[in-house]
Parts: C-alpha cells; structure tokens; sequence
C-alpha cells in the first residue's frame, strides 16, 4: 500500500507469472514504455489492451499568472499527455466504490465543498436565463413560477438558493399526492379542500411551513380516524360531563319516580323527601302524578335524541349507587321501557340493519332483567375493554360491515358517538379498527358504565 | 496504433515472437494492475507514473434540466508524465 514500484519490481512480477529471466522481463518492460512513448510522439494515439489508451493532446496558448511574482504570464500552446485507463482497469480499481451510482438530488441540504460552489454559480444564470422569458407565459403553474420567481430574485445569493428553490417545487407535488391517497380513505374531506388552494406561495418561508403543514393535518387526520384506540380516554373525558349531565337529569327522573312508589326509600333528593314527610297521602299522590308526568316528558326527549345512546343510559341507571336497593319490581318497568325502546330501535336504524338485528330485541329483552342483577357475571361473559370506563354486558345488536361503512359510522349509530369504537372492537376481537373484512358480522355491546364516576365503588347486586 | 500494432512493434524490438509478446504484455498488465490495486504507485523512469487517486463525491447540475445529481466517490488511475517525457514532447512539437 502505497508503495513506489520500480521497474524491477514489475520485472519480478513478470517472472513470478512468465517463463522469462530476470534480466529480460527488465528489459521486456522498459521496452515497451519505450514503444509506447515513441509512439505516441509520432502517432498521436496509443492503444495498449488492458492498461488503457494514451493520446497526446493539443492545448491552445493561455493567459495565465505567474503564481510567485503575480505577474500575468502567457502560456504557449503546447501538448500534453493523456491516459484513459481501460474499462476493466477502471472498474477493479474502483472495486470499494463500485456499488454507489449517481443519484438525483432532491433537497436542498447539501453542504457544498468549495470545489462545486464554483460550477453552480456559472450554470446558474445561464438556467435562469432561459426561464425569464417563459415566467409571464405561464402564470397557470404555481410550482414551476416559484421556482423561477425565487431562482431569480435570489441569484446573486450564495449558492444554496439552487438548493432551496428545489424542495418547493418537490414537496408541493408530493404534497398534493399525499392530500389525494389521503382524501380517498378518509371522511374528513372537508380538512383537506382547503389545502391545495392554500398551497402556492411566493416565498420560500411558506414552503417549509408547508411542509411541516402537510405532515401534521395528515397526522392530526390520522389520530383523528383512529379515534379512540389511542385516545379513548380523553374523547371520553370530553364526553362524560355531557353524558353524566344526561344521566343525572334522567337520574333524577328516575329517582322521583322510584322516590314516590317507595315511600321511605332513602334518596338524595331531600326536597321531595321534605314535601312528602310534610303533606302525606295526598301530596304523595300529587307527585305520582308529577312523576307520571314528568317520565313521558322525559322520555318524549329522549325520543329526541340519538336513541342509542338513551337506550344506554337507562342501562346505565341500574348499577348507580342510588339504586342499589331497588326491589325487583323496577326492573320489569326498566324492561318495558328499555324493551320498547329497542323495538323502536329496529325501525328506525332500517337503513343498514341486517335481518338478524330484529331478533337481538328478543335476546335483549331478557338481558335487562339479567344485568342489573348480576353485571359482574356478565363482565366475565364478556372481553371487557381494558381503562374503559363502561362495561361490555350484554349484546345490544348485530351489525355487518359493508363496503363504505366505518366502525365509525356504526358507533355513531348504536350508540350516537364516536367514542365507542374500542368496545366494538373488544367485543369482537378486532385488532385493527381500520382492517375488518367486508361483511363481517359486529356484535355490538351493551354497556353500563363502571361506577367509578360515582363516590361508592360498585357493588354486586343481590337477588 | 492500436494494441495490435503496438504489441508487433513491441516484438520487433525485442526480437520475440508477436505471440509471446502477447502473453508477457498480459502479464505485465496484470501485474500493474494487482499493484494498482493494491494501491501503490508505480514509477516508470523516463515514461512516468500511475497512481491512484481518490475522487470526492460532487453535486453536479445539468445545464439543460437543472436537475442535481449526486456523483459519488471513485477511485480512479491517473498516469503523470514524467517531465523528461514532456520535455521530449515539447521539443518535438517545436521541430514541427
């Protein structure tokens, strides 16, 4: 490595491969750099197979400075020797290197050496030049006026403006690719309408915020059809101040009703304790009558509302601590109103129900009965969905996954939100909320909420 | 004067047949090239040398296009004249 070989030395070589005497590979080899020397005088061109070729080049006169003294100087024309190895020269040597290749640049990272700040800056303006008189012929093309706007304006600039009028040209194409694959799969298309309008700019400041741009909306899209597999807790912490104001105010319905048919059953609401204790038979009376009142009221708006989501919430009135001592006849006015309100559900969510949902209001019929008694049973009937904050207990409905239609979409039915894709999922073993096989057949769950809402822990209920 | 050409004259210097000629040529150019390979230098008093030479990779743009490319690094040989070789160029080239 990086020795200095002398003729002898190739000599040797010679007679470690040929039949030949020492003093005549010497001799063999000084000949033939003579040949070629010799030759090369009088020819021009010489051709020696395997080494490489040798030609003698003309140089013309130049004017030049005389480095020492910085006197310019003339360079007369002469020739000089030139060596072009062979190919198979070339490659061998060449060996370490030999699996790189000459790749297009895209960005504008590049550090230049000095070396190639040179080069760029001569090619600059001549590529400029030829785009100035095409800039007011073509307005129509955003990306490519950019380019020539910025190339322009930046060209007395150091060199690495060529590299950054590049990345917006790149990106926004790249840019609009991602907005369409992305627009096709998803629903929130409106997100993404505004982008390509957003999307032509006249500096290069915008560009790189445009790139930062185009990653985040993609990524804020993506969490957001994820939805709740990464952030069940935090939609859901949304939710439950309006879901537990629901369910306080129907609570509470519910309380006064149950708080009347049961004189002395111990409740919150005190006020109508108060009265009662106050008035006796006939104010009892009177408040059945309000009560009365006050359910079809009550349940009249929750006809108004997602029926899904009231259905579940009448569930989810069983396991509340107020309840806890409810007798048994409460639970066949539950049934009846949570059975009539499953068949109502049937009618009205006909658009895409398969025919086996017409049944489950005959199994559910059964279950409310089942589930206030006994939801820790069903908790091991059921995979259960692991930091939610509702129980799977039951099944509520059968649904089938058709071409179009998102776990999404299903939730949003059944249950009038979004949030509660990952229970869909658990139930029926869904690993991938975005991979389930068309026509698949979703069980969807019942749920009650865990009482961890409320002060006193859930307790198991007897009988 | 291409290889055939050279190696006759080659022979005819050295009273050989153009056949063996041929063969010690190959030789010799194997062995330079195992040498070169190896990375040393090899110096032909009076010719010149062959080196190895390492080359940076470099952007390039094309004019036409504008498209930036990325050459990559490469070893390449490089043969120096030796300036008595020059020298000799240079005279002969007055002469004319």
């Amino acid at each position: 490595m990086d020795k200095k070989i002398l003729i002898s030395e190739l000599a040797d070589g010679l007679c470690r491969r040929a039949i030949i005497t020492h003093r005549d590979a010497e001799a063999f080899v000084t000949t033939a750099f003579d040949v070629i020397s010799a030759n090369l005088l009088t020819e021009k061109m010489v051709k020696v197979k395997g080494l490489g070729t040798f030609k003698l080049v003309d140089v013309d006169a130049r004017e030049s400075i005389n480095v020492q003294t910085g006197e310019r100087i003339r360079i007369a024309s002469h020739s000089k020797v030139s060596f072009t190895p062979d190919a198979s020269l070339r490659d061998l040597i060449n060996q370490p290197f030999a699996e790189f290749e000459t790749v297009v640049l895209n960005d504008g990272v590049l550090e230049d050496e000095t070396g190639t700040s040179a080069p760029e800056d001569n090619e600059q303006p001549a590529p400029i030049d030829a785009q100035l008189p095409t800039e007011p012929t073509s307005p129509a093309l955003p990306a490519e006026n950019d380019k020539q706007t910025v190339s322009s304006t930046k060209r007395p600039l150091a060199v690495s403006s060529p590299q950054s009028t590049e990345p917006p040209a790149v990106v926004l194409e790249e840019g609009v690719d991602t907005d369409e694959t992305d627009n096709n799969g998803q629903e929130y298309e409106d997100d993404f309408e505004d982008m390509p309008t957003v999307e032509p700019p006249t500096d290069i400041a915008p560009a790189p915020s445009e790139e930062n741009n185009n990653p985040e909306p993609a990524t804020t899209e993506m969490t957001k059809d994820v939805t709740s597999d990464p952030q069940p807790e935090q939609t859901k912490a949304q939710e439950t101040p309006s879901e537990s104001k629901l369910i306080n105010i129907f609570s509470e319905e519910y309380m006064r009703q149950r708080h009347h048919r049961h004189r002395g059953h111990h409740s919150s609401h005190e006020h109508h304790h108060s009265h009662k204790q106050k008035r006796g038979w006939c104010c009892a009376v009177l408040s059945c009558i309000i009560g009365l009142l006050l359910l079809t009221v009550g349940y009249v708006l929750g006809c108004l509302y997602p029926m899904p989501l009231k259905e579940f919430i009448i569930e989810t009135n069983s396991p509340m601590p107020h309840e806890i001592n409810v007798g048994v006849e409460d639970e066949p006015e539950e049934a009846d109103s949570c059975d009539s309100l499953k068949q109502l559900k049937p009618q009205q969510g006909q658009k895409v129900v398969a025919d086996t949902t017409k049944t489950t209001p005959a199994q559910t019929n059964q279950q409310p009965k089942v589930s206030p008694q006994k939801p820790t049973d069903n908790q091991k009937k059921y995979p259960q969905l692991e930091g939610g904050k509702y129980i799977i207990c039951g099944q509520l409905a059968t649904d089938t996954m058709k071409v179009g239609r998102t776990l999404l979409k299903i939730s949003q039915k059944h249950y009038g939100s979004k949030d509660f894709v990952p229970y869909i999922c658990t139930m029926n073993g869904i690993k991938n909320p975005d991979v389930v096989p068309l026509g698949m057949e979703l069980k969807i769950p019942k749920l009650q909420p865990k009482a961890a809402k409320s002060p006193t822990p859930t307790r198991p209920k007897s009988k | 004067m291409n290889n055939k050409e050279y190696i006759a004259e080659l022979a005819r210097r050295m009273s050989f047949t153009v056949k063996d000629t041929q063969r010690l040529m190959g030789s010799l150019v194997e062995e330079m090239t195992t040498q070169l390979d190896d990375g040393n230098s090899i110096a032909v008093q009076g010719f010149g040398t062959f080196d190895v030479k390492k080359k940076l990779e470099r952007v390039v743009k094309n004019p036409t296009t504008g498209q930036r490319m990325l050459v990559p690094p490469k070893l390449v040989v490089n043969f120096k004249p030796a300036t008595s070789f020059k020298d000799r160029i240079q005279t002969t080239e007055e002469i004319r």
